[in-house]
């Protein structure tokens, strides 16, 4: 029970790792290979401010998104719109060149030390049915549910919903209606960089993170999201959900020092058993 | 069009061509293997090291440029040879020369076993699980007391060549990488690589089994990396997991195949020399070369997909084309 406990709401934080990733490729069907460095790069940038303005991580993290956003836009504008035209390879080597710029660049900028934000609230928890259950990742699972209902609220309800399924659904029909799918896109990838502000914030007050650790949030991301049906943003809930859980009970079965193991073996065992994820349907 | 107009050139310039290939191929061989002769030591260690990374980066593109399968597990077979050989020659008997051929022989049965798996997967689902499979390997041998978890497994000392000897090793295998890739390139198998690469579907309705070439393939590759890590292994003298199976020997091969020119025979060992010249010229700030290498990357896959000897071929077409006034005429009208 403590375990189940556990699961869920370590699986809430994934969650909100994975969603910005889910965003991405929903509209675009692209599998963005820097989405770790997105997350731990904005962590490092909230990191900064933080300590800067001795202001609270939380905070500091909406401090920091309309840049982030903008930087988002940006390199999908400049970079990213013009080679998802030649197909599958080079948007994939895009952004695997991306992440090898951003996490080398926070060597330079932070040496490879493990940093951490620190919250006054970071290292308490709270009992829930028993069972003590850290506040961070409370907020974790609050942040995801709440991330999860306002992205399909955006979706289904506004204006750049509705531009955005287009886009994802037909992109030459959208644009031939009117849809400056170029925009959209960018829009997109700004946006999903927001999430991962939010995602990253949370991995730094919960677990810390180094220059190095994108690569395993990424594969982390990735393992929830082919879980939950690509690019299906309720899926993304229930396979973070599902990763935590499996997490937890695989590692008190084989031992901490195989979480990793647990959930790369998850990923590649989905990938080979049910490609399309539990969810089965692809669509945002 | 423009081939009959160029007819006449092309039948002069292949026999040219391939006196200059052979002029060329002999010209590299002798000065491969007289380079120990006049290189000072330091300069030979930083041949082997050259030599070593065209190798790798040449075994990737085996599979990432002709194949088109995005592979981030090499960085795995490089650890899985490495291991291979400290382990048989610390444990066995084995004379050194086939624990370097083994090595070479486990990081393919390796590939072979995962590939069951990762080859099913296209595009980018291959491309993250297979570093989800290198990972996982990755935290295996951090937990595995067979091989001393994180701590260091040292080779015996009857295993420390000579520079010369490890010079020879990598000049060897950067050859052999090559010409196998030239052969496959110019083979059957070469085509049905390349069609699955443009064009699965369409390659499996021509009655391709795509997953067989790909195995092969992906196999192939993963032999000649294994062989290079056991090079390292011989190399560095002690091994411990997290450098072995490190991601940046998956990073250096794709960086150096791309820049220099994805699914091309020299596209590879351009790229590693420019990399080895960047590392030389900024040996004291690794971490800034590596920036700038990333950001070179970017640039080659935005402005120019070919790589640098993409570049170089467009060049040296326009200087011998000469074209007419007629065919750059024909040229525009056939881009608007």
């Amino acid at each position: 029970m403590g375990n189940l406990i556990q699961g869920i709401f370590l699986g809430g934080l994934y969650a909100a790792v994975a969603l910005g990733l889910t965003l991405v490729f929903g509209v675009m069907r692209l599998v963005n290979l820097a989405h770790g460095e997105l997350l731990i790069g904005s962590a490092y940038f909230a990191y900064v401010v933080a300590t800067k303005l001795g202001l609270d991580p939380l905070l500091s993290m909406l401090l920091v998104s309309p840049g982030i956003l903008c930087a988002g836009y940006a390199v999908q504008r400049l970079l990213l719109n013009p080679l998802l035209a030649f197909g599958m390879e080079p948007p994939l080597v895009g952004t695997f060149g991306i992440s090898i710029v951003t996490s080398t660049a926070l060597v330079i900028a932070f040496s490879a030390d493990t940093r951490s934000l620190n919250a006054s609230y970071s290292t308490s928890s709270v009992d829930i049915l028993g069972h003590r259950v850290t506040v961070v990742l409370i907020i974790g699972l609050a942040a995801a549910v709440g991330l999860v209902a306002a992205l399909q609220l955006l979706l289904s309800r506004s204006r750049i919903g509705r531009a955005l399924r287009a886009a994802s659904e037909d992109p030459e029909a959208a644009s031939a209606v009117g849809v400056d799918v170029r925009h959209v896109h960018a829009l997109t990838f700004g946006l999903a960089a927001v999430l991962a502000t939010i995602g990253g914030v949370l991995i730094a007050l919960a677990f810390g993170m180094t220059p190095s650790s994108g690569t395993g949030w990424l594969l982390r991301a990735f393992t929830v999201i082919v879980l939950g049906g690509m690019g299906s943003v309720g899926g993304t809930l229930a396979g973070g959900i599902i990763v935590g859980i499996a997490e937890v009970f695989g590692s008190s079965w084989a031992g901490p020092q195989y979480r990793d193991l647990i959930v790369f073996s998850l990923l590649v065992g989905i990938l080979v058993l049910r490609p399309r994820g539990l969810f089965g349907k692809v669509r945002v | 069009m423009s081939t009959v107009v160029r007819a006449p050139l092309r039948a002069a310039s292949v026999a040219t061509r391939s006196l200059a290939i052979f002029a060329g191929a002999a010209a590299v061989l002798a000065l491969l293997f007289s380079a120990p002769g006049y290189l000072d030591t330091g300069s030979t260690v930083l041949a082997f090291t050259l030599l070593l990374s065209m190798a790798l980066a040449q075994a990737w593109n085996l599979i990432g440029g002709y194949g088109g399968q995005f592979s981030l597990a090499h960085g795995m077979f490089v650890g899985a040879g490495s291991y291979t050989t400290a382990v048989l020659l610390v444990r066995t008997g084995v004379p050194l020369w086939l624990s370097v051929v083994l090595a070479g022989c486990m990081a393919a049965g390796i590939a072979a076993i995962a590939a069951v798996p990762l080859l099913r997967l296209r595009g980018v689902y291959f491309a993250v699980g297979s570093l989800g499979v290198a990972l996982a390997a990755l935290s295996w041998m951090i937990n595995w007391t067979f091989t001393n978890q994180t701590s260091s497994y040292s080779l015996p000392a009857t295993a420390f060549l000579s520079f010369d000897t490890q010079y020879y090793m990598a000049a060897g295998l950067a050859l052999a990488t090559t010409v196998c890739v030239a052969l496959v390139a110019r083979s059957r198998f070469g085509l049905r690589l390349m069609a699955v690469r443009d064009d699965e579907d369409a390659a499996v309705g021509l009655g391709v089994n795509s997953f067989v070439v790909k195995l092969a393939a992906f196999t192939l590759s993963a032999f000649f990396v294994g062989v290079g890590g056991a090079l390292v292994a011989l190399q560095k003298g002690t091994l411990d997991p997290v450098s072995a199976f490190s991601l940046t020997y998956t990073i250096n091969m794709i960086i150096a195949a791309v820049i220099g020119g994805l699914g091309t025979l020299p596209g590879p060992l351009i790229g590693a020399a420019a990399m080895f010249a960047l590392e030389e010229w900024l040996q004291d700030y690794a971490d800034w070369s590596t920036l700038i290498l990333g950001l070179v990357l970017i640039a080659i896959i935005r402005l120019a997909p070919g790589g640098i000897w993409g570049l170089v071929r467009l060049g040296f077409e326009r200087l011998g084309e000469r074209p007419s006034l007629e065919l750059l005429a024909l040229r525009r009208a056939r881009r608007d």
